[in-house]
């Protein structure tokens, strides 16, 4: 009987939170659709990880459970996050960026919210002495990455305890991207700068050998240059290579949809499983939550700025806006700026500039991380 | 403790953001080489 009773025996009230919150990332995933790939793997990861005893971790012969062996095969050796690389460089078409290249500057300027953040998370040890250290700092801030994979790559190596709030953070904030930036554009922004037109010759389509050798170029001198950032780097190019090659559709094709969809499942699920009650139900979850929210108002602060910086310079100026689209929430923050714009002025189209800056922040946050990894491995 | 953290911090502040932005000059300057090798042309299949 007391066999039969042992999942009641062994439940506490912090694993009942705990399955609420998975619950509620579920919720979100099918009613709001926010990010639900990942959102509902990783609400269903944390549910089964928060049941009494955790089977999925550890049964009670003490074998390792399912999750934790796909933690262990995926997550500790940063497997999943390249896999999905190669996957997301597959669908990433570089043709926007390669016709306008001073994109790449608000790719930049866009990371601003990474070591902002970094730099947030630091001071709060001023109020919590102890709270975080300087590589946890450097963890939380690249939720300012926004962009899941590099969040757990650079978090897997920084901060074990906190990958599942650093993941749950960079997907659900990246999937409130409409929400938090239109305010954040419009508070720095006039009217008259949001009605900026952009013209550019979009008509001219990129030559192969150009599209061919881009990846491969930028491969190289990131192994000379940050070569701490070669895997996340190189899995990129190598998915875009595939896709851009012309000879392997069919790897181009199965990049883009059966590595993509089985690898984000399992990464979604694994996360959850992070999610315990003792790494989650903590104050500095919290503060991870709201650093993590503010990393994305810092991003999209510092493309603006940086573009309205730009403009002092230029006759003939850029619209702003394309400064938020800097950050790597792609395409969701190019087309924010293009629907902005247009509402502004309905003959203003910026979402080619805008998909230009938007991929130049995906090679951003990744350089960002790299950098980090650099500097505190 | 925390003011040396800071410090530390800031210092790694200003070379993430100077490294971010130079290696992405070096990728505007590779681009700008190749677009001169293959310059764009109008679609030749249409």
């Amino acid at each position: 009987m007391e066999a039969l009773l042992k999942g009641f025996a062994n439940f506490s009230w912090q694993q009942a939170v705990m399955i609420v919150i998975g619950l509620a990332l579920i919720i979100l995933a099918i009613k709001k659709e926010y990010e639900p790939m990942l959102l509902l793997p990783i609400g269903f990861g944390c549910l089964l990880t928060n049941l009494p005893l955790a089977a999925v971790l550890a049964n009670s012969l003490g074998e390792t459970g399912f999750l934790k062996v796909l933690f262990n095969a995926g997550i500790v050796t940063e497997l999943f996050p390249l896999l999905i690389f190669i996957a997301i460089g597959a669908m990433i078409d570089f043709s926007p960026l390669l016709k306008q290249p001073v994109m790449l500057f608000f790719g930049a300027a866009a990371q601003f919210g990474i070591f902002a953040a970094m730099m947030l998370a630091i001071c709060a040890n001023a109020v919590f002495p102890g709270i975080f250290s300087l590589r946890e700092a450097a963890a939380i801030g690249i939720i300012g990455a926004a962009d899941g994979p590099t969040t757990i790559f650079v978090g897997n190596l920084f901060a074990k305890d906190y990958l599942g709030a650093l993941s749950v953070a960079a997907y659900s904030y990246m999937a409130l991207v409409p929400i938090i930036q239109p305010p954040v554009i419009r508070a720095l922004t006039t009217k008259k700068e949001r009605r900026i037109v952009m013209e550019s010759d979009f008509g001219k389509p990129i030559p192969k050998p150009v599209l061919v050798a881009f990846p491969i170029i930028i491969t190289i001198v990131v192994g000379f240059i940050a070569p701490d950032g070669v895997p996340l780097v190189g899995a990129l190019m190598f998915g875009n290579l595939i896709r851009e090659c012309g000879v392997l559709k069919r790897l181009s094709e199965s990049a883009q949809n059966e590595l993509a969809n089985l690898v984000t499942l399992l990464l979604g699920i694994t996360i959850g499983s992070t999610m315990t009650a003792s790494t989650f139900l903590r104050w500095d979850t919290l503060m991870i939550l709201v650093i993590g929210f503010l990393a994305f108002v810092f991003d999209t602060a510092g493309g603006v700025l940086f573009a309205k910086f730009i403009n002092l310079f230029l006759k003939k100026k850029i619209n702003p806006m394309i400064g938020a689209a800097g950050i790597s929430a792609f395409p969701m923050s190019a087309r924010i700026v293009h629907k902005m714009a247009q509402k502004e002025n309905p003959s203003n189209f910026l979402l080619m500039p805008a998909i230009g800056a938007n991929v130049s922040g995906q090679i951003g946050s990744i350089i960002a991380g790299a950098v980090l990894i650099s500097l505190l491995v | 403790m925390v003011g040396e953290m800071l410090l530390q911090g800031l210092k790694y502040m200003g070379i993430g953001v100077g490294v971010v932005f130079s290696v992405l000059a070096v990728f505007f300057v590779v681009i700008k080489i190749l677009v001169r090798i293959w310059p764009p042309r109008e679609d030749t299949k249409q």
